[in-house]
C-alpha cells in the first residue's frame, strides 16, 4: 500500500521583503485506509500543501516521498503520468467540463489515463457515488451537490491512490456536505487509499479519523480517531 | 483561398490558352520572345528550312499581332489577330470553314463571346473595322477571354496576314509536326543548331514559358502570387486567433486535464480536434459559395474557371492551416499551471 509523506516542506511565494512563507517546515505522513482532514484558517497555507501533495507544485526545500521517491525529481512526463495514475482529485468549484455529461465527464478523466473500457467505468463510479440515473445530464442540469457527487465519481473511477479534495464541501448545504464526507471517509476506509481534504468547515470534522491543523503554514496539531 | 487559386490557375492558363490549343509539336518563333502574346515576325522561309532537318514531318504558319479595331460606338481599342493554317489550328475557331459555309470569300472574324460583349457587338452589328480594314464577325466562341483586357479575334490565316499589313514573306510563327518515332527534344536541338537566329521551343515549353512571363515577370501576374499566399495566411491567422481565443476561453477546463495528468499531447490532441471541426465547419461554408461568386466575378473576369481539383488542393490546405493554427493556439493550454485548480 502506498503511504505519502512530505520532509520538512518549505514553500514560499514571491521575492525579497515581499515574499509570503506558505508552508514552513511542514512534516507529514498520510497513510491509507485513513480519512484526513487538513483544516485551518484562511492563508494558513491549506491549499498549497494540497498543491504540493497532489505534485503540482515543487516545494522550495523539502521533499514529496511516494513510494520512496522524491516527486521534484520527476521529469514533467514522470510526474504528469504520476498524477494521472496515482492521484484523483476533488476541486471545491467542481471544475466538470460543462459541454459533457456527467457519464462523458467521467468518461474523459478515464481517457486521460488511457484506462479501456472507460464507459463501464464511468457508469460504475457514478453508481458508487449513487449518481447513476443522472448519467445523462449535463453540470448545468445538476444541483451543486450531484456535480460534487459527479467530480468525486471522476476523481475515484480510475482506482487511484490517493485522492485529494479541495473544500469538497464548502459550496454544499449540510445534508449534501455530510454525504460527500462520508462517501469520502467510505473510500478510504474501505479501499484502504490515502484520502487527505483540505477544508475549514467544521461540519467536517465529527467524521474525520484525523485531523491536520495548520496555522501560518505550519502543522499545529494532529490528532487522530478511532483509527 | 479557392476563388484566389482559381483566379492565379486561371490566369496561367489563360496567358498559354493559344499556344495549348494549336496542333504543333515544335514552335519557331523570333529570337527572345517572352511570351506567345509578343511574337515579332519572322521570314517565313525558315518553314521552309525546317523541312529539311531529318525529323520534322511538316510545318505550319501561323500570324499573331496587335491592330487597332474600330468599335461601334467609334472609339478604337488594340486587338490581337491570331490565323493559323488550317491543319494546324487545333482547338482554335475554325474560321477557313466558317467562311465557306457562310457563303463568305474572306474576312470571316470569330470573338469569344464575353469580349464581343465588350467591344460592343451584339445584336445586328456584325461589321468592323480592324486596322481600317473590313471584317464580318460571323460566330462567338468560348474559353479564349482575353486576360490582358485586349480581345483575341480569329481570322483565317490570309486574312490575319492581311489585317496586320504584314509582308508577304514573313510570318508571326512557324508550328512543326515531328515524324513518328523521333524525339521532339532531339529534333528541337538540331533546329536550334541549323537556326541560331530564331527561338526553337516544344509547344510545352513555350507554354510555361508564357505562363511565367505573365506571372514573373508582370505585376499582375505577381499581385495574384501574392494575393493567393496572402489567402492562406490571413486564413491561418483568422483561424489561429480564433482557436487561441477559443483556448483562452477555456483554459481552467486545459488546467483541470493537466492536473488530471493529461499530457501535452493530449492537450495538442483536443485543440487540434477544436481547430480542424472549426475549420471544416467553416471550410464548408466558405466552399459552397465559390461557385456562386465565381459566376458573379466572372461578369468581369470571364476567363475565371474553377476545376474540381482546386477544391480538393484547398481542402488539403485547410487541414494544413487548421494544424497550423493548432500549434499556435496550444500555447496558453501548454503553459497553464495546473494548481490553479485549487484556487477557488
Amino acid at each position: 500500500m502506498l503511504s505519502v509523506e512530505l520532509r520538512g516542506v518549505t514553500l514560499g511565494f514571491g521575492r525579497g521583503p515581499a515574499r509570503v512563507t506558505a508552508l514552513d517546515r511542514v512534516n507529514l505522513v498520510l497513510d491509507p485506509g485513513i480519512f484526513t482532514v487538513i483544516s485551518g484558517p484562511s492563508g494558513s497555507g491549506k491549499t498549497s500543501l494540497i498543491s504540493v501533495l497532489g505534485a503540482m507544485i515543487d516545494p522550495d526545500e523539502g521533499a514529496l516521498m511516494v513510494e520512496g521517491r522524491d516527486v521534484a525529481k520527476f521529469s514533467a512526463r514522470q510526474r504528469s503520468a504520476f498524477r494521472r495514475e496515482k492521484i484523483g482529485y476533488v476541486f471545491q468549484s467542481f471544475r466538470l467540463m460543462p459541454a459533457l455529461n456527467a457519464e462523458e465527464n467521467v468518461q474523459l478523466s478515464l481517457e486521460i489515463r488511457r484506462v479501456g473500457n472507460t464507459k463501464q467505468l464511468a457508469k460504475n463510479a457514478l453508481e458508487i457515488v449513487g449518481i447513476a440515473a443522472k448519467a445523462h445530464l449535463r453540470p448545468d442540469q445538476m444541483s451543486q451537490g450531484e456535480k460534487q457527487r459527479v467530480a468525486v465519481a471522476r476523481a475515484i473511477a480510475h482506482k487511484p491512490a490517493i485522492v485529494l479534495a479541495d473544500e469538497p464541501t464548502a459550496s454544499l448545504d449540510a445534508a449534501n456536505g455530510a454525504q460527500i464526507t462520508r462517501l469520502l471517509m467510505n473510500i478510504a476506509r474501505d479501499k484502504e487509499r490515502v484520502v487527505a481534504i483540505v477544508t475549514h468547515d467544521p461540519r467536517v470534522l465529527p467524521e474525520a479519523q484525523r485531523v491536520v491543523r495548520l496555522e501560518d503554514g505550519r502543522v499545529q496539531g494532529d490528532r487522530r480517531w478511532r483509527v | 483561398m479557392c476563388v484566389q487559386g482559381s483566379l492565379l490557375y486561371s490566369f496561367t492558363h489563360a496567358a498559354s490558352r493559344i499556344v495549348d490549343s494549336v496542333d504543333g509539336d515544335l514552335w519557331i518563333i523570333s529570337k527572345g520572345t517572352p511570351t506567345f502574346d509578343y511574337v515579332t515576325p519572322i521570314p517565313e522561309r525558315y518553314a521552309y528550312l525546317a523541312l529539311g532537318v531529318d525529323g520534322v514531318r511538316d510545318a505550319g504558319k501561323g500570324i499573331a499581332g496587335w491592330a487597332p479595331i474600330e468599335r461601334p460606338n467609334g472609339d478604337k481599342m488594340l486587338t490581337m489577330v491570331v490565323g493559323v493554317e488550317k491543319q494546324y489550328r487545333g482547338r482554335l475557331p475554325d474560321v477557313a470553314d466558317l467562311e465557306a459555309d457562310k457563303g463568305f470569300g474572306d474576312s470571316a472574324l470569330v470573338i469569344d463571346a464575353s469580349d464581343a460583349r465588350t467591344l460592343g457587338y451584339g445584336g445586328a452589328s456584325k461589321t468592323a473595322q480592324i486596322a481600317g480594314r473590313r471584317g464580318y464577325f460571323l460566330a462567338e466562341t468560348s474559353g479564349f477571354a482575353s486576360f490582358l483586357g485586349s480581345p483575341i479575334i480569329f481570322a483565317s490565316y490570309v486574312d490575319a496576314h492581311r489585317y496586320l499589313r504584314m509582308e508577304r514573306t514573313q510570318t508571326s510563327f512557324i508550328v512543326l509536326h515531328v515524324r513518328a518515332g523521333y524525339d521532339p527534344v532531339a529534333v528541337r536541338d538540331a533546329l536550334r543548331s541549323r537556326m541560331p537566329d530564331v527561338d526553337v521551343w516544344e509547344s510545352s515549353e513555350l507554354s510555361w514559358r508564357s505562363r511565367l512571363f505573365w506571372l514573373v515577370q508582370t505585376g499582375a501576374g505577381g499581385a495574384l502570387t501574392i494575393a493567393a499566399v496572402l489567402g492562406f495566411g490571413i486564413g491561418l491567422v483568422l483561424v489561429a486567433q480564433a482557436i487561441y481565443s477559443i483556448t483562452a476561453e477555456n483554459i481552467e477546463e486545459f488546467a483541470t486535464m493537466k492536473a488530471m495528468g493529461a499530457s501535452d499531447r493530449d492537450v495538442h490532441f483536443v485543440i487540434l480536434v477544436q481547430s480542424l471541426t472549426s475549420g471544416i465547419i467553416g471550410g464548408l461554408f466558405g466552399l459552397a459559395v465559390v461557385e456562386p461568386f465565381a459566376v458573379l466575378l466572372r461578369v468581369m473576369v470571364s476567363w475565371l474557371s474553377v476545376p474540381f481539383w482546386m477544391y480538393v488542393i484547398v481542402v488539403g490546405a485547410l487541414v494544413l492551416l487548421c494544424i497550423l493554427a493548432s500549434l499556435i493556439a496550444v500555447r496558453p493550454a501548454l503553459g497553464v499551471e495546473p494548481a490553479r485548480v485549487f484556487r477557488a
